[in-house]
């Protein structure tokens, strides 16, 4: 998808909900700057999800609790360590496995090189995804993508439900790019059984992301194989 | 659902492992494929963080779930003809805390790949749910990661393996919040695994490979394209009696669908297509003589010893598989009074009876290295008409 206002690609999607109307914004990393959009590489979509539920004491059940009580390691994680479990990157250097769920965003970034070094170059997953998951965030986004929200809702929640929704467009927006590009490396080495099971896929992420927000992903778009 | 008291059947232990059946396509050189998932529950640290209670209550959250998901499982291919429910073998669920049983116990469901090797250690909570007769499905608790889910056939059969893996998965996750992020997939305690989480492997019998000096060649070929080529254990082992597992090592960045392509279409093929060249290579001209010579000399060894190591059993074995799928011991020329020709699933499945805890189980007792060396012998004599 390309920036609203250049030919650049759009890597900042922002959803905003005034007056019971949608607007969206899909902007270069420039251009966002020059209107004034606060930019800020876009966070992992269940840091999002945990921020938007803390005020609702609700833990997100697919990465942990991010409370210290109930891990005592925690309780004061020392700099550069997880704030969940209290493990530090050197410690997973050292032993190779990584100390709880939460780690994967505590070490997001450090993470992704070694990643893409030991996994052939990749970058995103791409795969099944856990229904109950798929649900949750379904019933999480459905208000949003209606209109004027549930009752009740205070901006600073509309806020907190629309960078949700962005942040979860913009993960599925990589899985569709990633899926693309490897449907098109199958198709020109004349793999097309490979191209097949691609195109399914790719078919299979695009109606998930219909049923989650009722309509068009945003800032992803429908697969055009 | 049972107790450690009646882990498996005698009759159960003397057949053998169902994977070691010699069914399935490519049977000849593919003894059995797996497909395993690592899974975590959202809730909890991985293990390696984890206190004995914490791993208690993992046990108690997960057992629920991982019992009904594994009854009334859809019916298996008859093609892969494992053994049907007796009245002495009921269909059944084996619920095991597999730190409870005894040191033979859980080597023997190691034997039959049923747990991991890792998984047969310790002494912390852990536990195994496997399906009886069959052996196709087990669930390891509290292995390296708080699921390993892994299903089991005998030939080349990933495809199978994957849908009722997908199946039991399902099942298990409509009770249990899985650790999951949609950047990088389904979370496990070693990043190596992350994304898909899954592992499929092939176990492949590669005699004429090696005899023909190739199996290097694999062994680069298979690293050209990212696999990992392991011995007959798995992780770290040798390749004993000539067995190799292919395994998939990359799980982020490519669909459960592609990396099964990749292996059962592309990879996997190839390398049967190398090992049945080089069996012919060794029927060819004067090779055949040689050939003949070294699996009738296995097969002689077997048929007269007294006494026989794990490793000397499994390397012998070897090469009398490879003569009884090359013909060779159809062979009418002059000698003593022809005894019945060995035949599989027979050879495929001394494999597994002649390792240590099989042996125990076989003789009712617990024998010492010396004793099971002779057990071994009288097994293979006896399996052998010598």
């Amino acid at each position: 998808m390309k920036c609203d206002c250049c030919a650049n690609p759009a890597t900042i999607h922002e959803v905003t909900i005034h007056s019971g109307k949608r607007m969206e914004r899909h902007l270069c990393e420039n251009c966002a700057r020059a209107q004034g959009v606060v930019v800020q590489s876009q966070p992992p979509v269940t840091q999002v999800i945990a921020d938007l539920l803390k005020g609702h004491a609700i833990t997100p059940p697919w990465v942990g609790p991010d409370d210290p009580a109930a891990n005592p390691a925690a309780a004061n994680p020392a700099p550069g360590a997880c704030a969940a479990c209290g493990l530090k990157f050197a410690e997973f250097r050292q032993g190779g496995l990584l100390g709880c769920p939460r780690c994967y965003m505590s070490f997001a970034e450090a993470l992704a090189p070694l990643l893409e070094r030991y996994h052939q170059g990749a970058t995103h997953h791409v795969g099944k995804v856990p229904r109950r998951f798929a649900a949750r965030i379904a019933s999480l986004t459905r208000p949003l993508m209606q209109e004027g929200g549930p009752p009740g809702e205070s901006a600073d929640e509309a806020r907190g439900r629309a960078r949700l929704v962005a942040a979860i467009a913009a993960e599925r927006e990589a899985r569709i790019t990633e899926l693309r590009k490897q449907l098109d490396a199958a198709v020109a080495a004349e793999d097309y059984r490979r191209a097949a099971l691609l195109r399914d896929e790719l078919l299979r992420v695009t109606s998930e992301a219909r049923e989650a927000g009722g309509g068009t992903p945003i800032g992803g778009g429908g697969p055009s194989a | 659902m049972n107790e450690p008291a009646a882990l498996l059947s005698h009759a159960a232990i003397r057949r053998g492992a169902p994977w070691l059946s010699n069914q399935g396509p490519h049977s000849d050189v593919v003894l059995s494929s797996r497909v395993r998932l690592a899974r975590n529950l959202g809730a909890f640290a991985f293990l390696s963080r984890c206190s004995a209670t914490d791993r208690t209550h993992i046990l108690a959250a997960c057992r629920k779930h991982v019992v009904a998901a594994c009854q009334n499982l859809p019916p298996a291919s008859p093609e892969h003809r494992v053994p049907p429910p007796t009245e002495d073998d009921p269909a059944r669920l084996l619920w095991v805390e597999v730190h409870r049983l005894s040191a033979v116990d859980r080597q023997l469901l190691a034997e039959r790949h049923l747990i991991s090797k890792e998984h047969a250690k310790g002494a912390e909570p852990r536990a195994a749910a496997i399906t009886l007769p069959d052996e196709r499905l087990s669930v390891m608790v509290n292995e390296e990661d708080h699921l390993r889910i892994q299903v089991l056939h005998s030939g080349l059969a990933l495809a199978d393996g994957y849908t009722l893996i997908n199946e039991v998965d399902d099942r298990i996750e409509s009770g249990l919040d899985y650790a999951f992020l949609p950047r990088f997939g389904y979370l496990t305690a070693c990043p190596t695994n992350v994304g898909i989480a899954c592992r499929m492997s092939v176990m492949l019998h590669l005699p004429a490979v090696r005899l023909t000096g190739r199996i290097e060649q694999v062994r680069r070929a298979a690293k050209d394209m990212c696999l990992a080529l392991r011995g007959f254990q798995g992780e770290g082992s040798e390749s004993a009696g000539d067995l190799y597992q292919i395994s998939n090592q990359t799980t982020f960045g490519k669909t459960e669908a592609v990396v099964m392509q990749e292996l059962q279409e592309h990879i996997v093929p190839q390398v049967i297509e190398f090992e049945r060249r080089a069996r012919h290579e060794l029927l060819s001209g004067s090779r055949r003589i040689q050939t003949a010579d070294q699996c009738w000399r296995a097969l002689g060894l077997l048929r007269s010893a007294r006494q026989v190591s794990t490793e000397e059993a499994l390397a012998t074995l070897s090469l009398v598989r490879l003569g009884v799928h090359l013909g060779l011991f159809e062979d009418t020329s002059p000698g003593p009074a022809a005894l019945p020709a060995p035949a599989e699933p027979l050879i495929s499945q001394l494999i597994v009876l002649t390792q240590p805890a099989h042996l125990q189980r076989l003789a009712g007792r617990e024998l010492s290295q010396q004793e099971r060396r002779i057990a071994r012998a009288d097994l293979l004599r006896t399996a052998l008409g010598g």
